[in-house]
């Protein structure tokens, strides 16, 4: 009987060495992906896992601290990774890491904030869009058209969908709209605790007023709130502190 | 065959226009792979759909003994076991402390070997909350094992060349300490 059952084992269906692989912390998936090419792929690439993954990996509170270094203007030569990693674990070896976008220019990719080990990256392609030629406010906007939430210590990301700027330029007379656009301010984080689950808050500054357009990771989609201008203030504020 | 009217309780009773109207515990039949065969209340059986699905998408009459050629005998009694419960905790409103209790001792015989079998069968009779269940009670097994355990566990050949594993392994190596040691 056990001969048999040792075969059958070997064809467990995918969703299931799936089933059981997400609910273990990171430090055991990461050390499974020595098991096999097989789980390698399973554990690092397969999206629907990286999904499920996702929000358990935010909360393992196992995870030993990390420090992540971020390397904005240095020369390529001199790093090898945009972003490394100063481990207290491995004696603060400094390590490379695998990260979203490993092709493109340091310049343009910028760090929107970061909660639990959860980081928030913008990418915009600046030679493409003549960023440079562009008011503040409007250049740090080009950044979320690309947005991953990126996990540095799993190298786990997921893409996530662009806010709507529009919406609230709509609201705007079209000769007001390139002036207004003053400026953008952002923060990441969890509202609570309890709650399993991560926003990201852009508030569009359109000189007489506020757009706050909140994205749910869980959802996956941004929604705009209405607030006035006082409510924003301490918006900002609570946002920033989670950071 | 002869049906005596007064017969209502055996449950080799011919259905049709004689069938008694009182009430009979259905019971549904299958046959394992080890050729043991099962009488299963009908709400039991009922909470494993490929059951389900063969007796109620074409209507075939409960008689017929279902085949179940992927399940072992023992797996089948803790199936039954893990589902009888569960039909009977629906009924109750806070089963929670039970549950908890009988999931503890659902599992404590068991090997990880036989978990894991036992995980396959609830996946191919297709009973979700035990299959998570069942997962979830593997994940905590194997989480802080290593890489050979692992592999053994599901017999997974190693495809990596000893460089490769080396290259691998050194992406993390913290990863790969303080096995069997850890506390959660």
């Amino acid at each position: 009987m056990l001969k048999n059952k040792e075969q059958e084992l070997q064809h467990l269906p995918e969703h299931v060495v799936l089933n059981i692989l997400c609910r273990l912390p990171v430090k055991s998936l990461i050390r499974f992906t020595c098991v096999s090419k097989r789980w390698r792929s399973l554990i690092i690439s397969d999206h629907q896992f990286g999904n499920s993954h996702f929000q358990l990996a935010a909360a393992a509170s196992h995870l030993r601290h990390n420090v992540l270094i971020s390397a904005g203007t240095t020369p390529p030569e001199m790093l090898r990774s945009r972003f490394l990693s100063l481990s207290e674990e491995a004696n603060f070896l400094i390590r490379n890491l695998n990260w979203p976008w490993p092709s493109e220019s340091y310049r343009d990719i910028l760090v929107m904030g970061s909660c639990n080990g959860l980081v928030v990256l913008g990418h915009c392609n600046s030679l493409r869009n003549g960023l440079n030629s562009l008011p503040l406010g409007q250049r740090y906007c080009r950044y979320f058209e690309r947005l991953v939430i990126w996990n540095p210590s799993t190298g786990f990301f997921r893409e996530i969908p662009c806010p709507n700027f529009q919406m609230g330029m709509v609201k705007l007379r079209e000769a007001e709209q390139e002036r207004e656009m003053s400026g953008v301010c952002y923060g990441f984080g969890q509202v609570s605790a309890s709650d399993d689950d991560y926003k990201l808050v852009v508030i569009q500054s359109l000189g007489g007023f506020m757009v706050v357009h909140v994205f749910s990771v869980r959802a996956n989609c941004w929604k705009i709130v209405k607030a006035s201008c006082e409510n924003i203030h301490k918006v900002v504020t609570r946002s920033f502190t989670r950071i | 065959m002869s049906t005596s009217t007064d017969n209502n309780a055996s449950i080799t009773q011919e259905s049709g226009p004689s069938a008694a109207v009182q009430d009979i515990q259905k019971k549904i039949v299958v046959r394992t792979a080890d050729g043991e065969v099962f009488n299963l209340k009908e709400e039991v059986a009922m909470e494993i759909d490929i059951i389900k699905t063969f007796f109620q998408e074409d209507s075939i009459s409960y008689e017929t003994v279902m085949p179940l050629p992927n399940v072992e005998g023992w797996e089948m009694v803790k199936v039954i076991e893990y589902c009888t419960k569960h039909v009977e905790l629906k009924h109750k409103v806070d089963g929670y402390k039970e549950r908890k209790a009988f999931q503890a001792l659902f599992v404590q015989n068991l090997s990880t070997k036989s978990l894991l079998a036992l995980t396959n069968t609830a996946n191919y009779l297709e009973v979700k909350y035990l299959l998570d269940f069942l997962c979830q009670a593997v994940s905590e097994q194997i989480k802080n094992k290593d890489v050979d355990y692992v592999r053994e566990l599901f017999g997974v050949e190693n495809d990596f060349n000893d460089e490769e594993y080396e290259q691998v392994k050194a992406e993390a190596p913290w990863a790969h300490e303080n096995l069997n040691n850890d506390l959660h």
